[in-house]
């Protein structure tokens, strides 16, 4: 085996034991749409995170320039469980910034609030969906779900 | 070959940075527990919070258990601070405390301390969910040491019940559904399920473990802590503004039960306060109780 091989072996395996060493395996769900509304281009977002402790769901609404307003006209973050009861539902109305570029709003639940916690059985899913608003004037509604 | 000197260290430089900043970027950081929680705790002289900090571990094996006199023997007890290896052993415990024909019953008591509502409803069923909750849970441990009854009910802090299941293979209350009971075992209805997942998600290495005397108990404690990048609603309350999730389990370490699990938050302001607490009560039962045997004759309605 020659230097050149050696060395390389020597490198693969060194960013192998790093990325090993770093490796997390959280369930995460995160999608995203885009589009334009008078001339503004914008991006709906939405996320759901497993995390040992609990869970994590997310609402982003962007645009490239300001917008009227920009948010949402209803966001839901809830769990349903295997015996077809939710174990936490958390709703939100419509909720805007206004000549903005950005909104964003997110909620954690402890494992207390999921179905093992509460019900003593497991998830069907864990979800974050709803309406995504975009308006320069007239009000464009995006529909977006992250669900795992 | 000058070239490729510099190149080989530049790229194990390269590769090491874009893992560390990968790690670094990850959406939420568990952190050992020691530094973080107890330097953002206020008011307390810096002195001792160093101590505190640099306070030593417990050794793995060599932990030699108390004892108020010096004349009994002392007994060495394995406390490893390995997640893994804790979860193997409790498993075991609990399972050796446990796991004998007959039925199990185990209640969690559950409280919120944070400001919000008491009840949810679900707007597309009418369902409540209480905040505060008794989930109470009766498994019946077969001659083969199999589960093959799970009897699950909830209720409110008042009564108020919101949850009723039963999985069952036994003659006397059959369901239609019992796939639940396939993989079911007692160290999981105990909450070992949790640290399974925290195993799972690679996270072994990034929980706190520690063995402390409480009330002439011995008791082990698991911490995992979730860090947010900007603060976040906790729970359904809006204004939580919290920016880490500390979650404690107590269990007793001689039996394997679990004692309780603390939920502490710290909200951007560094305040700190319980969000949360569960109480756990496990104990055989050699006879049903009337009502429960009710229950089951109305439930176990599949024959």
């Amino acid at each position: 085996m020659n230097q050149k091989k050696l060395n390389l072996i020597i490198v693969v395996l060194v960013m192998l034991l790093l990325t090993l060493t770093h490796l997390k395996n959280v369930d995460a769900y995160t999608t995203s749409l885009s589009g334009s509304t008078g001339g503004v281009s914008y991006t709906a977002y939405k996320s759901v995170l497993i995390l040992p402790g609990g869970y994590y769901g997310q609402v982003e609404s962007t645009a490239v320039s300001s917008m009227g307003r920009i948010g949402i006209s209803y966001w839901t973050f809830d769990q349903k469980c295997t015996n077809g009861q939710w174990s936490f539902y958390y709703n939100l109305g419509g909720t805007v910034n206004l000549n903005s570029t950005y909104f964003m709003r997110d909620m954690f639940y402890s494992s207390s609030e999921g179905c093992y916690g509460k019900f003593g059985v497991s998830t069907t899913y864990t979800r974050s969906t709803g309406n995504h608003e975009f308006n320069m004037g007239t009000p464009v509604y995006r529909f977006l779900e992250a669900k795992l | 070959m000058l070239s490729r000197k510099i190149s080989i260290p530049l790229i194990i430089i390269v590769a090491t940075v874009v893992v560390l900043v990968v790690s670094i970027n990850q959406p939420f950081q568990r952190a050992e527990a020691i530094e973080e929680q107890e330097l953002a705790v206020p008011q307390q002289p810096t002195q001792e919070l160093l101590q505190a900090v640099h306070e030593e571990q417990p050794s793995i094996a060599d932990t030699v258990a108390p004892t108020s006199d010096p004349d009994l023997p002392s007994v060495r007890v394995e406390e490893p601070t390995d997640l893994v290896r804790v979860n193997e052993i409790l498993k075991e415990k609990i399972n050796a405390s446990l796991l004998q024909p007959g039925w199990v019953q185990v209640t969690k008591e559950y409280i919120s301390f944070i400001e919000s509502e008491e009840t949810t409803t679900v707007p597309e069923n009418g369902q409540v969910i209480p905040r505060d909750y008794i989930l109470e849970q009766w498994l019946l441990v077969a001659e083969d040491l199999t589960i093959t009854v799970q009897y699950i009910r909830g209720t409110s802090l008042s009564g108020e019940e919101y949850t009723t299941t039963l999985y069952s293979k036994d003659p006397r209350w059959p369901t239609t559904e019992t796939t639940a009971l396939d993989t079911l075992d007692l160290p999981s209805v105990l909450e070992t399920r949790a640290l399974d997942d925290i195993i799972a998600m690679g996270f072994a290495g990034e929980t706190k473990i520690e063995y402390i005397d409480e009330e002439g108990a011995r008791l082990m404690t698991i911490t995992t802590i979730t860090q947010f990048p900007r603060p976040i609603g906790f729970n359904g309350w809006e204004d939580a503004r919290v920016m880490e999730y500390a979650q404690t389990y107590f269990y007793d370490w001689e039996t394997g039960l679990p004692h309780r699990m603390e939920e502490l938050i710290t909200r951007e302001d560094g305040t700190q306060m319980l969000a949360g607490v569960s109480v756990y009560a496990v104990s055989h039962v050699d006879e049903l109780p009337m009502d429960l045997v009710s229950r089951l004759d109305v439930m176990g309605g599949v024959r």
